[in-house]
């Protein structure tokens, strides 16, 4: 026996350190890969460490975003804290396999009975939660969610783990243990016999009060070493799959970005020394997309939303995180070898573009992204897709002059006139010409500067909504002004197009023209306007108070400076615009306003909204309320669908696939409601378009209109 | 070898074109690279590379100072330098050729011996099928009678022959108006005025606008050229008694006296009926009227 014991501490030392030596030195490449990228990270991943531990408890130890779906969620749930659980466990079967005598349940019998019985009542558990991984994949088979070996594998390892662990358990029951005095003298004692509850079962069931002592042992040591095994073989094996996540989906989550609204990253285009702009190849991630890469397990939600997987487009973000993850390994020696040497003599040539032949992501994967950013929205571990895309395509009108050809027109057109479909740019004020809307240089000092934005001002259905706008805000009394000849496009949608050096001189222009009025706040009716100036511009050096139509009328109707002239608009359905919802959070003005206008009372706004609040209590005091004329669509709020013209799309062909638009109007003209109300001018004119190729024509109207029309 | 395109700063078509004093186009709006002359510098790049960039590209152009941006612009889209001839007043046709052919046979320095001219590193001179503005369609014809070489507008395809790495001569395809198209074998150097169709003038990467914003422009002021003009190639202009005062010539020649808007009659035709009708009859209407297809 005690032969045996010292050549089992010898094989256990050694499968130790062995296990754990190779997986520091995977572990360590994969430190030494984030280290060697050499991109920027636009936001300080070090900072508000506070707020960061707190998402750390919400987000890992909370599991909140997992949850959002529920049974999967709660699977995971099960197998992560179950995992957890028998770590001290698994810690202490390693040791003892190298000293047969250490054992903590002598050093600590109390502390140490109550975590065991706990562990495993927890990792049962994770059996249970299995079983619903193994019925996902096998009955209900989502198509978003990869089905591989790697996925099977890593199942039925942890399954073996967990199995095993209650094995050992259940023979550990019935092994009497060393408890005090040495050699012959020494008193042994079933300390164990009573303490598992699950594995207890097990053994009752196994009948091992009846089996020998001999047997027992034997039992015990097979369930040993397989446990063991298992747990150093998935040791190794973790850093190099997709599993990899179990180690950087908290650093990931950890080092995010804290708040909602971004901008795109700000590429110094007057550095004379850069070689590149944008991201062209896996040498120019930052440690962030990195950290993004390793903590993707495929999960697939990301695919599930995104209106361009859904629509039978050659884009998934989940497959795209994918390939940009396969490319950084198979360049990662060259990445790694370009890092070691000291700069002049770093070959940046040997590592291939990440666009090249044969190359998974492809110029259409690139382009059809609307940016409507549901993928990290809905991502567990908050990765961030939309960096990624936003740089490669950067990269590419940058670089290679490469994009969609239709864009060159509206690049052109955006350069010479300032707006993308090329009408002259004095025009810009004609949509208001006998409505008395001053220009901000014969009014310098109005209060609010009225953003007008390209579709406002030349679209024939954006002027009728910047119109209806004009007039609330006459009615109301608002002392406004727009900029007319002087307004430039706000450069979003050459930016999120790539055209970083068109964007940024548009941008100038406006922000020159901003800095000089300086006004006390800023009303757009265009999301994109919005979202650009306010989350933008700052980095351009003007920081301005910026609101949304919504918003404002929201406030115009608390104020009670606008009142519902009770006109009935019959049932709505709200289509909530990227722009505002996911890059703003703004989902509740809109519907406030609805209901007050459509026949509602301010007084009975939802009371219950206060902070704190899920979204999901939000949609559901939303959705419930009897008399609500008010109809959510399937996909609403954080989960509403993109209309398809984010993402500079609306100036792009649709040739691939179902458009993004008909499927979107579908969904709103199936609730039944007689109109459907959006904010954004670019969703209007999609939603519009749709409609038209569904056999109920419902009216399409902005949230400025309807205001126009049912307010006194 | 050398390779000219000769570019021309115009108002952008999309903007509202003021008159000022009569006779003046208000300049506040945009101006930009000729779109006709995008063809026209796209095609001299692509001929460079076929020349195995053994060939410089040159974008030459009489303009106000301000017509540096469309030099830059073609420079952006490939062109190696710029030449800037400046005047402050819009010249005729006349004076541009003939500005353009002096600052042409200055780069290349161009003889004429025996009445002949020496072509020297002249390969191919490029140019719009016309210029948006003015639309006098000139110019090329100009340029090419000055230099005795031949001229062919409206240029839709240009296939270079290539021997011991010089330019010999081309098949050139032209357009000549209802749907028909003219070939052509022409000897080079020659003029060719750039029509649409030619080819997709390229946007410009990045780096090729920061490129272009350190190229050379050699600026050279119209009164100055006139004179040098007259001591190269004395012979065959002197008798043009127009150049020896630069001063009399602009009052001699063609005078802008009244500028008026031109605004575009449309009259579109509503065609009713059922769909296989209407689609029969436009193709007619292409055929018989238009003569497009």
């Amino acid at each position: 026996m005690k032969f045996y014991l010292l050549i089992k501490s010898l094989i256990m030392i050694a499968a130790i350190f062995w296990a754990f030596r190779l997986f520091f030195i995977k572990v360590k490449r994969l430190y030494a890969i984030m280290m060697a990228v050499e991109g920027k990270v636009e936001f300080s991943p070090f900072d508000r460490l506070k707020e960061r531990l707190k998402v750390l408890f919400t987000d890992v130890l909370g599991q909140s975003n997992v949850r959002r779906k529920t049974l999967p969620g709660l699977s995971h749930t099960l197998i992560f804290f179950g995992f957890i659980a028998i770590q001290l466990h698994s810690l202490e079967l390693m040791i003892r396999g190298v000293f047969p005598s250490f054992d903590l349940l002598l050093f600590m019998p109390w502390i140490y009975s109550k975590y065991l019985f706990l562990a495993d009542i927890f990792a049962f558990f994770v059996l249970i939660g299995f079983g619903y991984a193994v019925y996902r994949r096998t009955v209900i088979k989502p198509p978003y969610l990869t089905m591989g070996r790697d996925a099977n594998l890593i199942i039925l390892f942890t399954s073996v783990i967990i199995i095993s662990f209650h094995f050992i358990n259940a023979f550990q029951s019935f092994i009497p243990v060393v408890v005090a005095g040495e050699g012959s003298e020494s008193v042994t004692s079933l300390i164990y016999q009573n303490i598992f509850p699950v594995s207890g079962i097990l053994a009752y069931i196994l009948a091992f009060k009846n089996w020998s002592l001999g047997w027992l042992i034997f039992g015990y040591e097979i369930s040993y070493y397989i446990h063991i095994c298992t747990i150093l073989g998935f040791l190794v094996y973790i850093p190099g799959s997709k599993h990899l996540h179990l180690l950087a989906a908290a650093p990931n989550v950890f080092f995010k970005r804290l708040e909602v609204e971004k901008a795109v990253q700000k590429t110094d285009i007057e550095n004379e020394d850069a070689s590149s702009f944008g991201l062209g190849k896996v040498s120019e991630f930052n440690w962030c997309n990195v950290l993004n890469l390793y903590a993707c397990t495929e999960c697939g939600r990301c695919e599930e939303l995104c209106p361009a997987s859904n629509t039978g487009k050659p884009l998934s973000p989940k497959k795209i995180i994918h390939d940009f993850k396969a490319d950084l390994f198979d360049q990662s020696d060259a990445l790694l070898t370009m890092a070691d040497l000291p700069e002049p003599s770093k070959n940046r040539d040997s590592i291939l573009p990440i666009i090249r032949e044969g190359s998974e992501i492809t110029h259409d994967v690139i382009w059809s992204c609307t940016t409507c950013r549901s993928c990290e929205d809905v991502c567990p571990v908050s990765n961030e897709h939309l960096d990624f895309i936003f740089e490669i395509r950067k990269n590419r009108v940058l670089m290679e002059a490469d994009f969609p050809p239709e864009m060159q027109e509206t690049f052109t057109n955006l350069e010479n006139q300032s707006n993308p479909w090329g009408f002259s740019s004095d025009a810009r004020a004609d949509w208001c010409r006998g409505m008395g809307v001053p220009l901000m240089m014969d009014k310098p000092d109005a209060k609010v500067l009225y953003f007008v934005g390209c579709a406002g001002s030349f679209d024939d259905r954006g002027k009728k909504i910047s119109q209806a706008t004009a007039r609330i805000l006459q009615k109301a009394g608002v002392d406004f002004a727009i900029l007319g000849p002087e307004e430039s496009c706000n450069g979003d949608m050459a930016r999120r197009a790539g055209n970083e050096y068109l964007a940024q001189m548009l941008i100038q222009q406006n922000v020159e023209i901003l800095n000089q009025y300086k006004p006390s706040m800023i009303l757009t009716g265009c999301p994109h306007c919005y979202n650009i100036i306010k989350n933008e511009y700052p980095q351009f050096g003007a920081k301005f108070k910026v609101l949304h139509h919504t918003e404002y009328i929201l406030e115009l109707i608390k104020q009670g400076r606008l009142v519902s002239n009770g006109k009935d608009f019959g049932t709505i359905t709200f289509h909530d615009s990227c722009y505002l919802g996911r890059w703003n959070n703004i989902y509740t003005a809109p519907r406030d306003i609805l209901k007050e206008i459509n026949g509602g009372s301010l007084l009975s706004l939802n009371q219950n909204l206060s902070k704190g609040n899920s979204q999901t209590a939000m949609i559901k005091s939303y959705s419930n309320q009897s008399d609500s004329r008010l109809i959510e669509m399937d996909r609403s709020f954080s989960k509403s669908m993109c209309c398809g013209a984010g993402g500079a799309r609306m100036f792009m062909e649709e040739t691939i696939g179902q458009r993004i638009n008909n499927l979107r109007a579908k969904e709103a003209v199936n609730t039944g409601a007689s109109m459907v109300c959006a904010s954004c001018p670019f969703c209007i004119t999609m939603l519009n378009d749709g409609i038209m190729e569904t056999d109920r024509k419902i009216i399409v109207k902005d949230i400025a209109e309807i205001v126009d029309e049912g307010t006194v | 070898m050398k390779i000219f395109v000769c570019v021309k700063h115009v108002p952008d078509s999309a903007a509202t074109i003021v008159v000022k004093d009569k006779n003046q186009i208000d300049e506040r709006i945009t101006f930009l690279l000729n779109p006709y002359d995008e063809y026209a510098v796209t095609e001299a790049v692509k001929l460079k590379k076929l020349l195995d960039n053994q060939a410089e590209v040159i974008a030459v152009s009489l303009g106000t100072a301000d017509a540096e941006k469309t030099l830059r612009s073609a420079m952006a889209m490939g062109a190696d330098r710029g030449i800037l001839i400046t005047t402050e007043d819009r010249q005729d046709s006349i004076i541009t050729a003939r500005a353009l052919k002096a600052a042409i046979e200055q780069d290349c320095n161009i003889e004429v011996k025996d009445d002949l001219y020496q072509y020297g590193d002249l390969s191919l001179i490029f140019t719009g099928r016309e210029s948006i503005d003015m639309v006098g369609m000139q110019t090329m014809f100009r340029i090419g009678a000055y230099f005795n070489i031949p001229v062919i507008n409206n240029v839709v395809k240009f296939t270079p022959f290539i021997e011991d790495g010089r330019l010999s001569k081309a098949e050139v395809e032209s357009l000549a108006g209802e749907g028909r198209k003219n070939i052509y074998e022409i000897s080079c150097p020659c003029v060719l005025g750039a029509g649409r169709g030619l080819n997709t003038p390229s946007y410009p990467t990045f780096p090729d606008v920061v490129k272009a914003r350190k190229k050379d422009v050699k600026i050279v002021p119209l009164d100055d050229l006139i004179k040098n003009l007259i001591i190269n190639s004395i012979k065959y202009l002197i008798s043009d008694s127009k150049f020896d005062n630069p001063q009399k010539e602009q009052k001699n020649g063609a005078e802008i006296i009244n500028l008026e808007l031109f605004a575009e009659q449309r009259t579109p035709k509503r065609i009713d009926g059922e769909p296989l009708e209407a689609a029969k009859e436009i193709v007619r209407i292409l055929k018989q009227k238009a003569k497009v297809i």
